[in-house]
């Protein structure tokens, strides 16, 4: 395939897709914690990297590995999730300055962690052996990894959709943005709509962590780079809107990857700017959170 | 079913609430009436749980239920209906009843637990509006959503707080009527009304607040007699019953004043 070109931005227009979808999974987790929950959880982050080290830990080029990484990647950072939901328990009504305080200091204590445990350089990831090439897009050439990722994060925003919109659970997080108050008078406790938000955050960022490992590799500033984005794309998408969420996501994919390729120079002030122009415009965000989810 | 006992409630350090004491039977309609800040709300906030109490008691069924939270008293078997309704602006009225459904818990005793057909067939209004968000109904039909999200939640007790505010005369009548009906059921009421005339007709005892204080509590029959006394009371022109509406389909139909229920004394 040595003859196929590989066209400036085509190919970064792709990456900005994949981009974009992993950090819309990443995000959608930090979305659900602060529209439904009302926690400004600044350990998000930290259960991405769970999932990142996870999976350089365990992906060994075979299916079986990246099967395992993701059980196992998915299964720490929703308790990771609902470890947060409960040290938060107390806090929970103090304000999101002391919820803000709390979290950051379990990112910090969890990056510690990580850091201990795996070493403070960045590990490499090894995706399927099956994926480990590249195949031909529209005359171009792409990473298989890549293309697939594309596929199990567009599948992954579909089921939450649908879980937002088809379950019970979901109804009770729409209910719950609305007036968590009358939530609590038809008899669901919210300290168990908490924690179960927490969790199912934490099982978002993970399993972003172990499939996007390839792509946001699992390291030092890991955590703190996907909670920078997630909080980006919460700010653009407005808070409590799934759709606006995806729509903020694949933009700052773009900016990430097609803004580079476009404007090096500009690049990194691009992603910001473009946040600051709409909190000036749009300060609810792209997509009004009264119609959101 | 529903004992207050000496409640004490307020906000910020503030007592709104002295040492309010009902004691409302099962089946029986206890209206509470009172002019603006004299503590209604804050009553129905106490007793559902969203307000804490600074002292007294609260027993539904004899189980004291004050200070507990609102999830744990609606599992105890409290139902509310709102002041401005708070519909889930973005749920469909067919997941507002998905959501509320909770048949594991147990029936009003000798009564038919709530189910959401047996609810559609109490308001019908409502299956029609299946597929239509909470923001898009109009404010009798929030009003009907409200009270069967509240009874599919099984209660003993049903707690209305306002529910004829800002509906038409006739829409609420047929609130009134049919908070009377769920009370012939068996279902007990604590009804918060700022329409004396409506909580008059419905109720078996009526109850005045007054600056967080019980200063009038009379079967419904004796402000039915000499409506002047409760209006003086209150200062307020009449609690007459006005002109029958003429019926609307979709709602419940239209009954008189009750009359049929034994005085709960």
């Amino acid at each position: 395939m040595s003859g196929v070109p590989v066209d400036p931005y085509v190919v970064p227009a792709l990456d900005g897709v994949a981009y974009g979808l992993l950090v819309f999974v990443a995000a959608a987790g930090l979305v659900l914690c602060f529209g439904v929950a009302g926690i400004l959880n600044l350990a998000h982050g930290t259960l991405f990297a769970i999932g990142g080290y996870t999976a350089a830990a365990l992906l060994d080029g075979g299916w079986g590995s990246l099967a395992l990484a993701l059980v196992v990647g998915v299964g720490a950072a929703t308790a990771a999730g609902a470890l947060v939901a409960l040290l938060l328990t107390r806090v929970g009504a103090a304000g999101h300055l002391n919820q803000a305080l709390l979290t950051f200091g379990v990112a910090l204590a969890g990056g510690s962690l990580l850091v201990a445990a795996f070493g403070p350089d960045d590990p490499p990831v090894r995706v399927p052996a099956a994926l480990d090439g590249s195949v031909v897009v529209a005359g171009h050439r792409y990473a298989a990894y890549r293309l697939v990722f594309i596929v199990l994060a567009a599948v992954l925003a579909g089921l939450l959709h649908l879980a937002v919109r088809r379950t019970r659970a979901g109804m009770l997080v729409r209910a719950a943005v609305d007036d968590a108050e009358m939530v609590a008078t038809l008899g669901v406790s919210p300290a168990v709509v908490r924690v179960g938000v927490l969790a199912a955050a934490g099982a978002l960022a993970g399993a972003a962590g172990v499939l996007g490992a390839p792509i946001i590799g699992p390291g030092p500033d890991t955590a703190d780079a996907v909670l920078l984005l997630s909080l980006v794309v919460v700010v653009l998408g407005g808070l409590g809107s799934m759709t606006g969420t995806l729509l903020a996501a694949l933009a700052v994919g773009q900016i990430q990857t097609l803004g580079v390729a476009l404007a090096p120079s500009a690049a990194p002030f691009l992603l910001f700017a473009a946040m600051a122009v709409v909190l000036a415009v749009r300060a609810r965000g792209l997509a009004t959170a009264r119609r959101a989810t | 079913m529903l004992r207050i006992d000496r409640l004490c409630a307020g906000y910020a350090g503030g007592t709104v609430l002295h040492e309010v004491s009902l004691d409302v039977p099962p089946g029986a309609v206890q209206a509470v009436v009172g002019r603006n800040g004299a503590g209604k709300s804050t009553l129905v906030s106490c007793v559902a749980g969203l307000v804490r109490p600074q002292g007294g008691r609260i027993e539904v069924g004899g189980e004291p239920v004050a200070g507990r939270q609102p999830h744990r008293i609606a599992r105890a078997g409290v139902g509310l209906v709102p002041q401005g309704r708070r519909i889930f602006s973005r749920l469909t009225v067919a997941e507002h009843l998905t959501l509320a459904a909770a048949p594991w818990r147990a029936a009003t005793p000798g009564g038919e637990g709530w189910t959401v057909s047996r609810v559609l067939d109490l308001l019908p209004r409502l299956g029609a509006r299946l597929r239509h968000r909470g923001d898009q109904l109009s404010g009798g039909e929030q009003q009907m959503l409200a009270i069967a999200r509240a009874l599919l939640g099984q209660p003993r007790v049903l707690l209305l707080d306002e529910p004829c505010e800002g509906l038409a005369p006739e829409l609420a009548v047929r609130v009134r009527d049919l908070v009377g009906s769920l009370a012939r059921g068996g279902l007990t009421v604590l009804l918060v009304e700022q329409q004396i005339r409506h909580a008059v007709q419905v109720a078996d005892r009526v109850a005045v607040l007054e600056y967080g204080r019980v200063v009038y509590d009379r079967p419904a029959e004796e402000a039915r007699a000499d409506p002047g006394a409760l209006a003086a009371l209150l200062s307020v022109a009449t609690v007459a019953e006005p002109p029958a509406p003429r019926p609307r389909p979709g709602l419940p139909a239209a009954s008189g004043p009750r009359t049929d229920r034994p005085r709960q004394e």
